[in-house]
């Protein structure tokens, strides 16, 4: 079975729920993937081929006559295809710059051969709801968070064509699979959750190092964006310190809410208790998760969070909001918190009550925590769990 | 006598009301206001006293930079040559060179006898008026630029420690910001507190339109630090008590994904109604049919909007940040409130609600006064006028 997976670029090292994806799909009995990748970019991807969307200048002029000189090309080549977009197009109400936009970002898609034509997210599919169809293939779609609840809120009824093409769509979390029905895919239309994973032999239990001191480490990894939750973190810790805990506190990633950040570190008087470190390599972070003692995720609007699995793979407390995945990724006092988020005065509240757990409780909730990650968010149930999906489906 | 030559620079022309009330107001004292920066809409000043250097985009830009390179050239050669000195080049030795001197040429054409830089990030790039031309520098410690910026940005905080040295006057909105902008080495004996002013008018009387419905307003563009997310908060807090209210939020932009995204996730998208900037005329429309103001900023100078319900006799709540607490006595002419506390904000937006018509009146009419007698136009720019007099006096 061939998936062709569409993406806006190759999946970076970091981005592992495409690579491992991929990874495992390429290696599977049957089954072969072929990227198609909006943005060119120069790094080396070598877990299968790619075809890349063609590339405009941004120079207006040039624009023209590269669209010009394009689709005199694709024109010649797939004119089919193109034709019988155009059409499907054409009566969903596409004007014609849509039509002319939708072809020109799809065309890379038609030379090949697929089974089944994989969007990695939402937003992906808006204006290809019809290549699927055009080359013959049945139609997925993968909803991940923003996609489904931030997305429609700009855009409204933005899928409501793509509820009509698609043939299954797939979600990280249960709670995102209700959003998707919220916004109108029908309860009839197959729907399948797989969540993230991780690999577990990377992220093994820590052995928190002796940092010399009894200051406790507290950690996040996250980038510095507002659904991060980031300055209420900040304030819920402001009165975690009023309350006298002596922690540290360092947050992983960078964004463009940085200066909002250092600005709410400086009004907080937390100078010298947060560091932001900036992005990090896998190697890093899994360093700084040893010598660190809780994990801190306190997001707006969160798919699922894979750095929150990493750390309770590595036996860190976990103190999570109940934003989307969240609360499914942890579970509330059995493998780690769930603290309503907004609420920095319940953050800080479940943070000192968690400090102060007796050294049994403690161990009780790490091993439950690390086992449940095993047994529920590995790389071999992510996997099977999509060739199942496409299977499936696909005899339906 | 000879008008003294003041250069308002702020880099946009037309620039806020308060900036424009200034140029105003100086031509009316005497002073020649000359104004450089880039001009964003066309505008006509009555005063002949006014004179617009200003830059154009396009080739209208094009042509006129190209006259002023010129005049310059051959009115005054040994100005063009020190401005060549300063640029490292001629204006058609690059492209970066050509961009200096449109901005350059004009100011050293028309050379003031003061340049006002209204805003800090440009700070660096004035010296030269000092250092080659004997041009007196003031600039104006106001917002973002100086109480924030220089915090996550180390590159510009150095430039604020090199560079406020050479500046022979600071103006400072609030006397918090003067405390501000000392940690990057101003000497406070150069700064002078000049609160923004506002036109007398009369305290309006009181809307006899009574709604059940506590109407709620808040003004000021989309910026993190406008805490507008601590204000949606606090209304979800109000909302679960079952009061029934309304926000009208003023703000220019975009409605960013966090407040859309919020206003969603707290089911308030029919409390609240987004207008996306207005005319200072129709603010001041709605601030005569609502309850309350309130200001949720994380940090502020001494927010005009603040100080325009004030004069407007609509009761204000408002963060205590930056200089919120030189125009409000809380309690007296507005309440004031910790940063990031909603739900201090809406117990405070609750009492508002409550106010007996008698204790309404009165705080209404000390903030009337409080306007009037601290934040009043013709004070404003007759300080402003004591200042540029000084300065130039000065050796």
């Amino acid at each position: 079975m061939r998936i062709g997976l569409v993406l806006p670029a190759v999946p970076a090292y970091s981005e592992t729920f495409f690579r491992n994806k991929i990874r495992f799909l390429q290696e599977a009995p049957g089954f072969e993937v072929v990227l198609f990748a909006d943005r060119y970019s120069a790094d080396t991807f070598d877990l299968c081929p790619v075809h890349y969307a063609v590339q405009f200048s941004s120079h207006p002029i040039i624009a023209l006559f590269q669209y010009l000189g394009y689709f005199i090309f694709i024109g010649f080549r797939s004119p089919g295809k193109i034709f019988q977009l155009w059409r499907l197009n054409d009566k969903a109400g596409y004007g014609l710059k849509k039509n002319l936009a939708s072809v020109a970002m799809s065309a890379h898609i038609f030379k090949q051969e697929v089974d089944w034509l994989h969007f990695g997210f939402g937003t992906m599919a808006l204006g290809r709801e019809h290549v699927a169809r055009v080359v013959g293939a049945k139609m997925a779609v993968s909803f991940r968070g923003f996609d489904i609840a931030i997305y429609p809120l700009k855009h409204k009824n933005c899928y409501s064509l793509l509820w009509e093409t698609v043939d299954t769509v797939h979600v990280i979390s249960d709670d995102l699979l209700q959003l998707v029905h919220k916004q109108g895919y029908p309860n009839k239309k197959p729907a399948i959750k797989i969540t993230p994973a991780i690999d577990i032999n990377k992220f093994k239990r820590a052995h928190k190092a002796n940092v010399g001191s009894n200051v406790l480490q507290f950690i996040t990894v996250a980038r510095l964006h507002w659904k991060k939750g980031l300055e209420y973190t900040l304030e819920a810790l402001a009165q975690v310190r009023n309350l006298g805990i002596d922690f540290h506190y360092t947050i992983i990633g960078e964004g463009e809410e940085r200066e909002r950040l250092i600005f709410a570190v400086h009004q907080l008087g937390l100078k010298d208790q947060v560091t932001f470190t900036g992005r990090l390599g896998q190697a890093e972070i899994i360093e700084m998760l040893h010598h660190s003692d809780l994990y801190l995720q306190y997001s707006i609007q969160e798919g699922f969070c894979n750095a929150v699995l990493e750390a309770q793979a590595m036996g860190l407390l976990c103190v999570v909001s109940d934003a989307e995945g969240l609360a499914e990724n942890v579970l509330h006092e059995q493998t780690g918190w769930v603290v309503p988020k907004r609420r920095p005065d319940m953050l800080a509240a479940k943070i000192e009550e968690v400090v102060r757990l007796d050294e049994v409780a403690r161990t009780a909730v790490q091993n439950r925590a690390i086992q449940r990650v095993k047994d529920n968010f590995n790389l071999e149930k992510q996997g099977t769990g999509f060739c199942t999906f496409y299977l499936q489906t696909g005899q339906a | 006598m000879k008008r003294i030559k003041v250069a308002i620079y702020s880099g946009a022309i037309p620039s806020t009301t308060f900036i424009e009330r200034l140029i105003e107001g100086l031509a009316e004292q005497g002073f020649e206001v000359i104004l450089f920066g880039r001009v964003k809409q066309p505008i006509n000043y009555t005063s002949p006293h006014i004179k617009l250097v200003g830059n154009h985009s396009g080739s209208r830009g094009f042509l006129e930079s190209t006259i002023r390179f010129a005049r310059l050239r051959v009115t005054a050669p040994g100005k063009y040559k020190k401005l060549m000195q300063h640029i490292g080049g001629g204006p058609l030795s690059g492209m970066s060179a050509f961009r200096s001197w449109q901005v350059y040429a004009p100011v050293v054409l028309h050379l003031p006898d003061i340049f006002h830089a209204q805003w800090a990030k440009s700070v660096s790039d004035w010296i030269f008026l000092k250092e080659k031309f004997g041009v007196k520098l003031v600039l104006s410690l106001r917002g973002t630029h100086v109480n924030i910026s220089p915090l996550a940005n180390a590159a510009l905080a150095a430039t604020y420690q090199k560079s406020f040295k050479h500046y022979d006057a600071f103006h400072s909105v609030s006397n918090s910001m003067v405390k501000q902008a000392a940690k990057y080495g101003i000497d406070e004996n150069k700064a002078q507190v000049i609160y923004s002013g506002l036109p007398y008018q009369p305290l309006p009387l009181e809307s006899p339109e009574r709604s059940e419905t506590l109407r709620i307003l808040a003004v000021g563009r989309f910026h993190w630090l406008k805490g507008y997310h601590y204000l949606l908060d606090a209304l979800a807090i109000l909302k679960r008590k079952n009061i029934s209210l309304k926000l009208t939020l003023i703000a220019q932009g975009d409605l960013p994904e966090e407040i859309m995204y919020q206003l969603h996730d707290l089911n308030l998208e029919t409390e609240v109604t987004w207008i996306p900037g207005l005319p200072y005329q129709q603010v001041e429309a709605h601030m005569l049919a609502h309850d309350v103001l309130v200001l949720p900023s994380v940090e502020e100078g001494i927010a005009n909007v603040v100080l325009e319900s004030m004069q407007l006799g609509l009761p204000v709540v408002s963060t205590n940040c930056g200089g919120m607490d030189e125009a409000i006595v809380n309690g007296q002419n507005g309440f004031l409130i910790p940063v990031r506390n909603p739900e201090a904000l809406a117990e405070l937006i609750m009492a508002v609600k409550e106010l007996s018509p008698e204790a309404k009146n009165l705080l209404r009419q000390k903030a009337h006064q409080t306007i009037t007698e601290n934040f009043n136009l013709e004070k404003n720019i007759q300080q402003f006028v004591t200042m540029y007099e000084r300065i130039k006096s000065c050796a």
